[in-house]
């Protein structure tokens, strides 16, 4: 079953060149498929216009359709689409504004409205994921960098998405958190997550199925 | 009472800051900074940050006050040099009150730093305040150190460079200073897109109402406390403005 599709995609921020044209990616359910290319090619974009925040966030002109499980990414609500697929970014610093770990990681399911007591389970449950349990109550402005993008990680797996989009989100990292991370992924394939990595250098992300590069303006399917 | 309702601490927070703004008399500014400083270290300002805090803000608040000391020329002289009055008790007096009045607007500012932003957040929501409004506040109260951090980079990068800045008259240092702003506002903005981008793939905004995990509840002594506030408080300005 294809769980997150992009069909004829095409990219180009208002007033500017087209950044990629004809773009067609599929990632199965279970699968972990990486996503290479130069700086500037576009991998980035791609992932936001994916995971549905280009255009609902980033304006910018989309053509072509993604489809997530099935359903087209234009036809679903925020809530909807926040349940489907969940992001994790480059830099772990802008994406952490609580001033404590639990409510970070509360705020996504806040949002959704969902029970107190349903909140505190996502909490424990996706802390226990990224092995950060120990650091519940802990100020996230006095954390390393790598623990703060486990934090992230965790934040965004208390959404309990079924497809998750790592943007260069390893690279930050240093060689512990980035083995951490890994098995942290391995983990998540095995409990059938959809996953899409984008890395420079694929070679260093032992556990993907498949590989796609961005290469002049167009989408490649390389073999590992 | 460092545990108090964040309620409670707002509602301190507006009463002080409406008494910095109302008094003109000395003698009641003298007092109600005292009541400030006492109120900030009971309510959970940390002592060593709000010096720290006090010593940055030093210089433009001498800065302010010797405007109005030398400008406001009326009154009775109090120092002069052979025939020239350098201060009037008018300017004397005004300094005090502004100084004052920006030391009480610190005092009470430093116990809402120190606050749980997440439990300021719920306690303004429980009072019926849209959650998007609470949020929007917090977020830009957030963004002043990270601007104040992005000015000191850019400083940096321009010392790395080979301009000391020390070293360079006040002109020309303001010259530096005003060709930062925009690299400096760019970044902010890029900052915020990245935020508001991170939020929004979180869910934020999806639903006019949103659960919040941390609960605030007002208790016995937090009530107490309030209603001591709102008598102390009535009891002053009718003192103030009626004297009995």
């Amino acid at each position: 079953m294809i769980a997150l599709e992009g069909k004829d995609l095409a990219f180009s921020y208002i007033d500017s060149p087209v950044l990629f044209s004809n773009v067609n990616i599929q990632v199965k359910k279970g699968e972990c498929v990486a996503l290479t290319g130069a700086s500037g090619s576009g991998k980035s974009t791609l992932c936001h216009i994916l995971a549905g925040i280009i255009p609902r966030s980033i304006e910018g002109n989309v053509q072509g359709k993604v489809f997530l499980l099935g359903d087209e990414i234009q036809t679903l609500s925020l809530v909807q689409t926040v349940q489907r697929v969940g992001m994790l970014f480059q830099n772990p610093d802008s994406q952490l504004f609580s001033p404590t770990v639990e409510d970070e990681i509360a705020f996504g399911p806040e949002n959704l409205c969902l029970p107190r007591e349903e909140i505190a389970r996502r909490i424990a449950h996706s802390l226990q994921s990224v092995q950060m349990s120990e650091f519940r109550q802990a100020r996230t402005n006095e954390l390393s960098q790598g623990q703060k993008q486990l934090v992230a990680l965790a934040a965004v797996l208390a959404l309990e998405p079924k497809v998750l989009i790592f943007d260069e989100a390893l690279a930050p990292l240093d060689s512990h958190h980035h083995g951490l991370v890994q098995e942290i992924i391995q983990t998540l394939k095995r409990r059938g997550k959809v996953i899409l990595i984008v890395e420079h250098d694929p070679e260093e992300i032992k556990i993907v199925d498949r590989v796609y590069e961005l290469r002049d303006r167009r989408i490649w399917e390389v073999y590992k | 009472m460092r545990d108090l309702d964040p309620r409670v601490k707002l509602l301190w927070m507006v009463i002080c800051t409406t008494g910095a703004l109302v008094f003109y008399d000395p003698i009641w500014m003298m007092g109600l900074a005292c009541f400030s400083l006492v109120g900030t270290l009971v309510l959970g300002a940390d002592l060593k940050s709000f010096i720290a805090r006090f010593r940055h803000f030093l210089g433009f608040l001498s800065f302010v006050v010797l405007l109005q000391v030398i400008f406001n020329r009326s009154g009775a002289p109090v120092l002069s040099i052979n025939s020239f009055v350098l201060l009037y008790s008018a300017g004397l007096n005004r300094g005090i009150i502004i100084a004052l009045r920006y030391f009480v607007i610190l005092c009470a500012a430093s116990v809402m730093v120190e606050e749980n932003n997440r439990k300021v957040i719920a306690a303004l929501t429980q009072m019926g305040i849209p959650y998007t409004f609470s949020f929007m506040l917090l977020t830009a109260l957030r963004f002043l150190p990270l601007f104040r951090s992005s000015f000191s980079n850019a400083l940096v990068a321009i010392q790395l460079r080979g301009v000391e800045l020390n070293k360079i008259p006040w002109n020309k240092r303001l010259y530096f200073y005003s060709s930062l702003i925009l690299p400096v506002v760019a970044d902010a903005v890029v900052r915020a897109q990245q935020l508001a981008t991170v939020m929004e793939a979180r869910g934020f905004g999806a639903l006019p109402q949103r659960t919040s995990y941390v609960q605030v509840a007002m208790k016995f002594k937090d009530w107490t406390f309030a209603i001591l506030l709102f008598g102390l408080c009535g009891f002053a300005f009718k003192l103030y403005y009626f004297k009995f």
